[in-house]
């Protein structure tokens, strides 16, 4: 056996080939560590031995590459050579000679995926200086390269194995690498980890379940680190226990079972396929003649010739690629695959409801996952293709007909465009199917058209180059290694991170937007023109390579030549046309020299705006608005104002300017201006300013999500790109090396909970007219004074009754308009006429959520609220409220559907939440803006819309999205530094929002709902404008004033610490005590203080705890034990048989790990 | 009358082998054989006819044109049946044969149906056409072959190695085949089995290590060789004696006794006995001159 394997061996290492393969690996490992830098956030390092479990876990998907090609080639070599008979027939034991090839595939692959291993080392090595990166250890490489890469290459290489051995077809080969990956694929969708691109938390259920199926482990590494802090996914290695560890033994048990059945069933001998018996037959000797019977061949057409040669290539290559199998069960595969992820994009997991199966969340699904797929699928065919010839050595006949070989090349590529095309086309029909499954038979035909522009001609175009590079290079190993290199460079989204110039992207399928409202928007042209330009650039290479023969070339095909080369130049020109290349580095420069300007007018008095009067043209149809404001500005400090700081806004247009002070008036050019006053502006003076900007953007640069001019739907937040005054801290470069290089000294701090209080009062009074194209209706915030038409346009006319902050929005769309009304307020929804399904809902939840408001914390401040769906280019946010005025996005809300399953009832959430911003927000309150500010708006918000759903679906349901949002904090903090809720930063949304609702729900649990209630009454009071801006801490003290002094610890607990407990079982136990049975339940309750990183202290706790009894039967029972230093134990009696007991079912505590039963030992 | 050159050809492999090697021939309408022992260059010679490589040096003028300038003049009037080739699989014979059809310019759908049948007629493959030719046995892949070279009405037909691998009967049928096509038109038949050169060849020529050794027709090469073979039986221990001192043509076995042959003008004697040669004699009588 050592014999057979050195023989394997030594196949592959006296190559230079393969020495080269192996350098290409190492280089691409390299190239891969300074290049993919995971920034899981600013807290974990990037090469944290976390980061690198995970990527190495991520990067073991290669095994199954690796394995796949040398078991193609180390298990059929003997067949290819056609020497399989005389080995057959030799001597060599079965066991031998399958385990020294099972060993040399397992070896090959090992050492290519260790190598690989070893280049992302050294790539992460290179980048060691730069910030985010912690010291070099090489056991942070070490460990996963064992736990992940040796088992997943185990796995992948038994299972290539077994099925290359008991199907003896290589294609056969190729589709289980496919299907490994796409289980892999699967897995990680329900992996539910906030790492995936399109983690969304899924039940607990799917977890466990991808955790234990996904053979690659990696969905297990997730789940059992789910409770990691900080510093353990900086400094802690692998956790070789629990779900982790039962997913790799028992993927090594699958491997070897597998392996094991196949060496039983293996037996060496030559398959003969039962439809394929030989063919003999005894005949008559003809004695007919021969010559006289074939008319002399008539000259034909030299085109007729190549067309029909064409066609028959064509339909040749077409049959033998179909009629196949392997075929088929690609087909199954890439169904399979596009049905999870379709599935995955209908059914949101448990955070979100199930979405409308329309045709634009189909299109968009295919779009995002089938194009890599189909380009390996494309990358073998062409491989195949081209080399079927010779494989079959039928090519010696094929070559000596007068046959074109111009018309092979095409008959290739037509091949493959029509094997792309019936992909395409069965991928849309996967997702017509789901559309009637999931009832929503409204077929756009123009996001289905989409799916072939954005998919099908990239892939086209990909299948061109790929077989120029076949023509181009004559050996078939090479040639597919360097056209697969290709692809994955010019082709995927990795490609995308190095070319940087958007025309090398032609071959990159638009993976952006659809929307119901908007479809494609501009991005249609323009990436249709931009795929258009590709394929003029594979014609372009394809012709030149088929036809210029000894650097001379006919005339016909340099004609076509210079043709393509001008309408190459002439898309490139129309693409490229408003093209604006992102350079980081002269926004990094602009900000510091902004800073070093500017910053002194830091400390420097500076106007406030109390009064903007100004119009708004939208020009939807072109991308483009113009604005004319005037606003009056009044020194609001005590001191003069002697120079203002003018401020526009990046990528607009000023087209005038100035400040007008009594008869001086101060033109304004530049995007950052300093005014010199002549003559002070002295405290309470006024001056004006009046501005006139534009806006347009292309496709081509792509859209700003919260300044989105569309043809419909759109949604700006328009006050960011109106001028300000005074200096920008959020203009501040964040990156400390950064800072470090321009000298800058350290960055605006967050104004800390305990500074002094700023008593600016800077609301303003706000007086706006839009207007639009004639067929849609412009929202603006405030109400609505009148609205007219003139010139075919519509105008419409905002103000706010009384003064709002310097927040405001507008949206733009051709609306359908519902209204209903309540207590004398107007609710009115606007949204797209598709979309009708929940606004009698979303009417009903605002009436509800008015009447809990009005009724809880005071009145409602304007006669109007108004619901605007606003198009799905716009993301980051749901919903989003302004004065009267509450956008929504149109694929959160209008587009989900509520009533299938699960009460995920988003509108009763939103409604709530978003409503309640127009108390806890920035209409009557604004918090001052310093650490803790989103205690007072997401928190309270998050309060209000847990009491909505308690109010309407009952005390289940708010057990259920307590748990919901505590397994997504405990899910997210292990990611960053945590803060206590009042100095929450606004970037941990996970504290804003998940621990938010569950600290609420805690406190009302605690003092009680009217009391919560009274004491955001009395913050409202004590806080609204004119009055200061409230501060985090104004609450608890309003909480303070509502309760007993003995609870102001446990709130304490709630807001201004870290609390965390730990409740567990030590030797609880049942024994028969009469009719009766006796349950002592014995176990410790540990509470700890956290400092943020993960330090715990412990501290004493001694309180009452729930305790819930089940039963066997199915009953329950709660009981109330108390705890005393930290020790719980207590007997009771109960009358049937207890299974386990729940510690703390109503989640009164924060515990790690939550919802764990208590096993009992029975005595019985 | 059909007329192919070929002059001075030369042909080195990147490896160092010279598979041609300044080889001069002409061929008109009729059966040409190719004699020659395995790795002579046969193939070479046929695949640089067929243009499927260029020489290095020389030319091959056919009709008038030289094709190693215009390999499409050529290719478009010629049948190709390769020494040892493959099919697509899942294809049948009638799809792979219109397939091919296609390739050779019959464009017109109905003419080329018409051919492509009247040629599975010809061959006797009429009842298989329908079937997957990768499943036919030997003598049947051989007729495909050959009713695929034929497409077209070619003017030249190269056949390598047809008869390899088929049994004796499958082997008359073939060559009585080869023989009704090779009246109007030149057939190459290149072999290492001198019976079939024989039987059917006018003209030949022997081919070793890439260079004409001999051409002409066969009856001449018998001819040449009258009264002059003699022939021996002896024990397998006393050849390297006679070796030595007879010019040997061949040593074969025949029921349990060696028999040697040796070329003589006169008669050597020595038990010899003078016999009547065959062409396979003339055939290792002209290998062996270059010894």
């Amino acid at each position: 056996m050592k014999a057979l394997l050195q023989f394997e061996w030594r196949t592959y290492f006296t190559k230079p080939g393969f020495y080269f393969f192996l350098l290409l690996v190492i280089l691409s490992a390299v190239f891969a560590g300074t290049n993919f830098r995971v920034s899981i956030s600013p807290d974990v390092f990037k090469n944290a031995p976390y980061v690198i479990a995970y990527m190495l876990g991520f990067m073991s998907l290669l095994c199954i590459f690796f394995s796949t090609v040398f078991a193609t080639q180390v298990l059929f070599k003997e067949k290819d050579a056609n020497f399989n008979l005389i080995l057959y027939a030799t001597p060599i034991r079965k066991k031998d000679y399958l385990t020294s090839k099972f060993i040399a595939v397992f070896s090959l692959s090992f050492l290519c995926f260790t190598l690989f291993a070893t280049g992302f080392a050294i790539g992460q090595l290179m980048l060691i200086s730069k910030s985010g990166y912690t010291d070099f250890n090489l056991s942070f490489y070490v460990q996963p390269l064992l736990v992940f890469g040796l088992i997943n290459t185990l796995f992948s290489s038994a299972i290539v194995c077994s099925v290359a051995w008991l199907s003896k077809n290589k294609l056969m080969v190729y589709v289980t690498g496919l299907f490994i990956y796409i289980l892999y694929m699967v897995t990680l969708i329900f992996s539910g980890s906030p790492l995936m691109a399109k983690g969304m938390p899924q039940s607990a259920t799917a977890v466990l379940l991808s955790a234990s199926l996904d053979p690659f482990g990696l969905s297990a590494y997730f789940l059992q680190t789910t409770t990691w802090t900080v510093v353990q996914r900086n400094t802690a290695s692998i956790p070789l226990s629990g779900i982790l560890l039962l997913n790799r033994l028992g993927v090594i048990l699958v491997s070897f079972l597998s392996l094991f059945g196949t060496f039983k069933l293996f037996s060496f001998s030559v398959r003969e396929k039962r439809n394929t018996k030989k063919i003999s037959e005894k005949i008559e000797l003809s004695v007919a003649s021969v010559g006289g019977v074939l008319s002399p061949l008539k000259p034909s057409q030299s085109w007729r010739r190549h067309l029909t040669t064409l066609c028959s290539f064509t339909k040749i290559d077409l049959k033998y690629i179909t009629k196949s199998i392997p075929f088929l069960l690609t087909c199954i595969g890439l169904l399979f695959y596009l049905s999870m992820e379709i599935y995955g994009a209908i059914e949101k997991g448990v955070r979100l409801p199930q979405k409308y199966a329309t045709s634009g969340l189909m299109a968009k699904a295919i779009i995002e996952n089938f194009h890599a797929l189909c380009l390996i699928i494309i990358l073998y065919y062409a491989n195949e293709i081209v080399w079927r010839s010779r494989n079959s050595n039928f090519h010696l006949i094929e070559n000596a007909t007068p046959a074109n070989s111009t018309s092979l090349f095409f008959s290739k590529w037509i091949t493959l465009s029509i094997i792309i095309f019936f992909f395409t086309t069965l991928m849309i029909l996967l997702g017509i199917v789901f559309q009637m499954q999931y009832h929503y038979p409204h077929i756009d035909w123009q996001a289905y058209a989409g799916v072939y522009l954005f998919t099908s001609f990239p892939l086209i175009i990909s299948a061109g180059i790929i077989l120029t590079i076949h023509k181009l290079i004559k050996y078939k190993h090479v040639g597919l290694i360097i056209s697969s290199a290709t692809v994955l460079f010019t082709a995927t989204s990795l490609g995308s991170n190095f070319l940087s110039h958007p025309l090398l992207k032609f071959q990159i399928p638009y993976n952006g937007l659809y929307s119901d409202i908007n479809g494609f928007g501009s991005y249609l042209s323009t990436f249709g023109w931009l795929h258009v330009f590709g394929l003029c650039i594979a014609f372009f290479l394809v012709i030149f390579i088929t036809q210029l023969k000894k650097f001379r070339i006919k005339l016909l095909p340099l004609l076509s030549l210079i043709v393509l080369v001008v309408c190459t130049f002439w898309i490139a020109l129309k693409i490229m046309k408003d093209y604006k290349p992102k350079n980081m580095e002269a926004t990094i420069l602009a900000q510091s020299e902004y800073e070093k300007k500017y910053r002194g007018f830091q400390n420097q008095p500076q106007p406030t705006v109390i009064d903007i009067v100004t119009t708004i043209d939208l020009f939807p149809e072109k991308n483009a608005y113009n604005i004319a404001a005037t606003y009056i500005i009044k020194n609001k400090t005590n001191k003069p104002i002697d120079s203002i700081l003018v401020n526009f806004a990046d990528r607009i247009t000023i087209n005038e300017a100035s400040i007008i002070k009594g008869n001086k008036t101060y033109p304004i050019k530049n995007q950052y201006t300093v005014i010199q006053l002549k003559n002070s502006l002295l405290p309470g003076d006024t001056a004006q300013f009046s501005t006139k900007f534009s806006y347009y953007w292309a496709a081509i640069n792509g859209h700003q999500s919260f300044n989105a001019i569309l043809q419909n739907g759109s949604f700006m937040r328009i006050s960011r790109y109106y001028p300000t005054f005074g200096y920008l801290s959020d203009n501040e470069i964040e990156s400390e090396v950064d800072r470090k290089n321009f000298n800058l000294g350290s960055a605006t701090p967050l104004v800390t909970i305990d500074a002094p209080k700023n008593n600016a009062n800077d609301f303003l009074n706000l007086d706006m007219i839009i207007s639009t194209s004639n067929k849609q209706t412009a929202i603006g915030v405030g109400e609505l004074e009148k609205k007219w038409e003139t010139g075919n346009r519509n105008y419409f006319q905002y103000k706010t009754p009384s003064p709002v902050p310097f927040r405001f929005a507008i949206s733009s769309a051709e609306y359908a308009i519902k209204k209903a009304s309540y207590k004398g307020k107007n609710i009115e929804v606007y949204y797209h006429p598709l979309h009708y399904q929940n606004v009698d809902h979303l009417l009903k939840n605002a009436q509800l959520t008015l009447e809990y408001c009005e009724i809880n914390f005071g009145a409602y401040p304007f006669k109007t609220i108004r619901f605007a769906e606003v198009s799905a280019f716009t993301r980051g946010f749901a919903a989003t409220a302004y004065p009267a005025t509450i956008y929504m996005t149109e694929n959160v809300i209008f587009n989900a559907n509520i009533g299938a399953d699960k009460n995920q009832d988003v509108i009763n959430e939103l409604a709530g939440h978003e409503l309640a911003h127009l108390w806890w927000g920035n209409s009557q309150i604004a918090p001052d803006n310093r650490e803790g500010n989103v205690m007072l708006t997401e928190t309270l918000c998050m309060y209000t819309e847990l009491m909505l759903a308690k109010k309407m679906y009952g005390t289940k349901r708010v057990m259920e999205i307590v748990d919901m949002h505590l397994g997504m904090y405990l899910g997210d903090r292990g990611f960053t530094e945590e803060q206590p809720l009042i100095k929450t930063i606004p970037s941990n949304v996970h504290l804003s929002y998940s621990k938010s609702l569950v600290v609420m729900y805690q406190l009302a649990e605690m003092i009680g709902e009217e009391n919560v209630n009274l004491a955001l009454r009395q913050l409202l009071k004590n806080h609204a404008y004119p009055k200061t801006h409230p501060i985090s801490t104004d609450f608890i003290n309003e909480l303070y004033a509502v309760t007993d002094t003995s609870m102001h610890l446990k709130i304490d607990d709630l807001f201004k610490r870290i609390t965390l407990y730990d409740f567990s079982n030590k030797n609880t136990m049942v024994k028969k005590a009469g009719a009766q049975y006796e349950l002592s339940i014995n176990g410790t309750a540990n509470k700890y203080y956290e400092d943020g990183k993960g330090e715990k202290t412990k501290t004493s706790f001694s309180d009452s705890i729930d305790v819930t009894i089940l039963f066997k039967n199915g009953n329950e029972k709660i009981v109330t034990l108390s705890v005393v230093n930290n020790k719980m134990s207590a007997k009771v009696l109960v009358t049937e048989m207890p299974k386990a007991i729940l510690v703390d079912p109503k989640v009164k505590f924060i515990k790690l790990e939550n919802g764990k039963e208590w096993f009992i030992e029975s005595s019985l | 009358m059909n007329r192919l050159q070929i002059n001075n050809l030369n042909k080195t492999y990147g490896n160092g082998t010279k598979a041609i090697n300044n080889i001069t021939l002409e061929f008109t309408n009729g059966m040409f054989g190719l004699l020659g022992p395995n790795g002579a260059g046969k193939s070479s010679l046929m695949k640089t006819i067929a243009g499927l490589q260029s020489p290095d040096s020389g030319s091959i003028i056919f009709n008038g044109t030289d094709i190693v300038k215009d390999p499409l003049f050529i290719k478009k009037q010629l049948g190709f049946l390769p020494q040892d080739f493959g099919v697509y699989p899942k294809i049948s014979a009638y799809d792979l044969l219109t397939h091919l059809a296609v390739l050779k310019g019959l464009t017109n759908a109905k003419e080329r149906k018409e051919q492509v049948l009247t040629l599975l007629n010809k061959v006797n493959l009429y009842s298989f056409r329908k079937k997957e030719v990768h499943t036919f046995s030997g003598g049947m892949r051989q007729r495909f072959g050959i009713a695929q070279a034929l497409l077209g009405s070619p003017q030249i037909i190269i056949v390598d190695e047809p008869t390899a691998g088929l049994d004796p009967e499958e082997r008359n049928r073939f060559n009585s085949l080869l023989s009704e096509i090779g009246e109007n038109i030149i057939v190459i038949l290149s072999t290492h089995l001198v019976d079939d050169v024989k039987t059917l060849c006018t003209e030949m020529a022997v081919i070793d290590k890439g260079a004409v050794l001999a051409c002409g027709k066969p009856i001449d090469f018998i001819n040449e060789l009258d009264g002059k073979l003699w022939q021996k039986s002896i024990a397998k221990n006393e050849i390297p004696a006679y070796e030595e001192k007879y010019q040997m043509i061949s040593t074969q076995f025949n029921m349990g006794k060696l028999n040697i042959r040796i070329q003589s003008n006169d008669n050597p004697g020595n038990e010899f006995e003078g016999i009547k040669p065959g062409l396979e004699d003339a055939y290792f009588s002209i290998l062996n001159r270059i010894k």
